[in-house]
């Protein structure tokens, strides 16, 4: 065997030319995986970031009769005794570490010569900056915690839409709870720049009490979101909602809380087809790798057909010779994945250190509302690099079978005779 | 649908007016606009800024609670609307699907129009929900009229406060207006051409301002009207909104 790995070895040294094209394919075809795969996770990761930290929290705790009636976002089916239900929220697992009550309501906000409808939102600004960072992303301005009564914080894009700035008054208008429409002006207090573009074209924030004048809310709240503890991964953040959902479900009858799992179950069954998406081009950048091995090995079977006779002739069987040159295959294979794992670990370590501007991969597309718009950090996945690099080598191992085969296939007399 | 034309000529009364108190005036606006079932074909003509898009209609409505509209013009023809008490559906014959209006977007404007699919179906009746009384008497347009001021007695009155103005002869509104509880203007209302059918004046060219958008209003033409005629029961139904 040591003979034959050798042999093996000399014969791929000695089609240089050949070998380095083969190997260049497979290497940009395993490293474009490592790279895409890497990219897809930093994606994942980013995108439930966002959910997580701007809009929809860890879990999220509402009645069912709100939760199937969400669509209209409607000022019923509140959570009763809010307050006590957060308590019972934080005592209900170990890994809760904050939680505010929030009102969502639809609202429109005009210039008077323009209007544009809005998901509002009543917070209590300084419990809300416990569990969500939209304080972090006020650009221009102040975050409703340290913002004068009758104040609102909107999107920032928002803004610019209808003309107004910083310290403009803004008409918003909504239906109350009692189902009629009220008018109101307010001050823009601050603006906001998330990585999540729903939040900067269609948000405005504002406090309980101008809500409850406003809409007439009496204390209700509609949802509470939470803070959950850090998790280095994805999959363990998504585990851990799911388990301090069931925590929080138990302690909460009557109510329902649902992870970051459910609430971003649309993004999560995109990212599902996604997944099928890359499986699919990588595939077919590995067949293409193949390809090139049969080939490689094709082509030194057939331009060393004398060299099999003379090794048959010296004695060398079958099966050997079809060792041979699965060995050769095997080589190429490895060093081919080997390069193309390098190639792969090269582009994560860049991606991941000084991530890739989300504008320069997708240009101007309107991603459907993916809440990612600033810069994509690849995600390290050292399972899948092992995984690509075996994959690597099993294409290379079926690829070489098959001239192998042929090469051994071969008679001693018809080797020599062939010119 | 009735609620288009003459939800801002239903007053309600308090005190002494003139001779008259609040609550005979609207007895005899009442009078005027009571009535068992209605049956128009109807245009909306919707100003916006430059533009104006008109969209007919043939509607039908038995009381307050059941309404049934056919849009007719090309771009919404086979649209219908169905509305039984509080509930709204609308059906699209290009997609054949039937969506149900409910929350918010009872609020919006009808077919992009300045009048809410809520003004368009309200039902409830104003008596018990606002406390009125008379401002003072004004001519409007040349004809004399009492300004009510109507406040909603409870919080589930479409608006806060409202003002009407009602002819002092034909007991019908001749402008109406509109206001939030934050005192902000929302809409008006003038009534711009009132026809005598069948011994009752009616207001048939109807124009509605939304206060809260620029270089925009709604004309509402009833014509073809027909007062207290009898309708079927099937007309209310799913079946003839998807038929």
């Amino acid at each position: 065997m040591n003979t034959l790995f050798k042999i093996a070895a000399r014969n791929v040294l000695r089609n240089k030319r050949r070998t380095a094209i083969t190997g260049i394919v497979m290497m940009f075809g395993i490293g474009l995986y490592i790279y895409a795969d890497s990219i897809l996770k930093g994606m994942d990761r980013m995108t439930i970031d966002n959910m997580v930290n701007y809009t929809e929290s860890f879990l999220k705790v509402r009645t069912p009769e709100y939760v199937s009636n969400l669509q209209g976002n409607p000022l019923e089916h509140g959570i009763p005794d809010p307050e006590a239900t957060i308590r019972k929220i934080l005592a209900a697992d170990p890994t809760m570490k904050a939680a505010a009550p929030r009102t969502r309501f639809v609202a429109r906000l005009s210039n008077y010569e323009d209007e544009i409808p809005v998901l509002a939102t009543a917070v209590d600004p300084v419990r809300d900056g416990e569990v969500l960072r939209l304080t972090d992303v006020v650009v221009q301005g102040v975050w409703l915690d340290k913002a004068e009564p009758r104040s609102v914080v909107i999107g920032a894009d928002l803004a610019a839409e209808l003309g107004l700035g910083l310290g403009d008054y803004v008409l918003v208008s909504a239906s109350t709870v009692y189902e009629n429409v009220n008018a109101d002006e307010y001050r823009i207090a601050g603006l906001l720049a998330a990585p999540d573009p729903s939040l900067n074209k269609a948000a405005l924030f504002m406090t309980f009490p101008d809500a409850d004048e406003f809409l007439g809310l009496n204390g209700l709240v509609t949802e509470i979101v939470t803070a959950g503890r850090a998790y280095p991964a994805l999959d363990a953040l998504l585990k851990g909602a799911d388990g301090a959902a069931a925590s929080v479900s138990k302690a909460l009858p009557g109510l329902q809380a649902d992870p970051i799992r459910v609430l971003a179950q649309d993004y999560l069954a995109m990212r599902e087809m996604k997944g099928k998406f890359s499986s699919a081009i990588i595939l077919i950048m590995l067949v293409i790798a193949g390809v090139g091995i049969v080939n490689t090995i094709l082509m030194a079977v057939y331009a060393r057909i004398r060299e099999i006779g003379v090794l048959r002739a010296y004695g060398m069987t079958a099966k050997e010779i079809r060792r041979l040159f699965t060995l050769e295959g095997l080589i190429v294979g490895a060093v081919g994945s080997l390069a193309g794992v390098l190639l792969g670990v090269a582009i994560v370590a860049v991606t991941s250190t000084y991530g890739l501007s989300f504008a320069q991969i997708v240009g101007d597309v309107d991603m459907g509302g993916i809440p990612i718009m600033d810069r994509l950090y690849g995600e390290w996945n050292f399972g899948n690099m092992v995984f690509g690099f075996l994959f690597g080598m099993f294409v290379s191992f079926l690829s070489a079978r098959i001239p192998a085969k042929r090469a051994a296939k071969m008679q001693v007399t018809d080797a020599l005779r062939f010119v | 649908m009735k609620r288009i034309f003459f939800v801002y000529l239903i007053t309600l009364a308090a005190g002494a007016a003139f001779g008259q108190t609040a609550a005979e005036i609207l007895r005899k606006v009442d009078e005027n606009q009571a009535f068992q079932s209605i049956e128009y074909t109807g245009r909306m003509e919707i100003v916006l800024g430059g533009d104006t898009r008109v969209k007919t209609m043939r509607t039908w409505a038995v009381g307050d609670s059941k309404a049934f509209v056919e849009f007719t013009n090309p771009e919404d023809r086979g649209t219908r609307m169905l509305k039984l008490d509080k509930n709204l559906w609308m059906y699209f014959p290009k997609e054949q699907d039937t969506v149900k209006i409910s929350g918010h977007l009872l609020k919006e404007g009808m077919m992009g129009s300045d009048v809410s699919y809520e003004d368009a179906m309200e039902s409830d009746a104003l008596l018990d929900k606002y406390s009125a009384s008379v401002l003072r008497e004004e001519a409007v347009e040349g004809r004399p009229a009492w300004v009510l001021e109507l406040k909603a007695k409870v919080p589930t009155a479409t608006y806060d406060r409202r003002l009407v103005w009602i002819d002092k002869e034909r007991y019908v509104s001749l402008k109406g207006e509109m206001y939030a509880r934050s005192g902000k203007l929302l809409k008006e209302s003038r009534s711009l051409e009132v026809r005598n059918i069948g011994g009752r004046w009616y207001p048939v060219r109807t124009e509605m301002v939304n206060r809260l958008r620029k270089d925009t209003r709604t004309v509402f033409v009833l014509e073809d009207l027909k007062l207290d005629t009898r309708i079927p029961d099937s007309r209310f139904s799913m079946a003839e909104l998807t038929k």
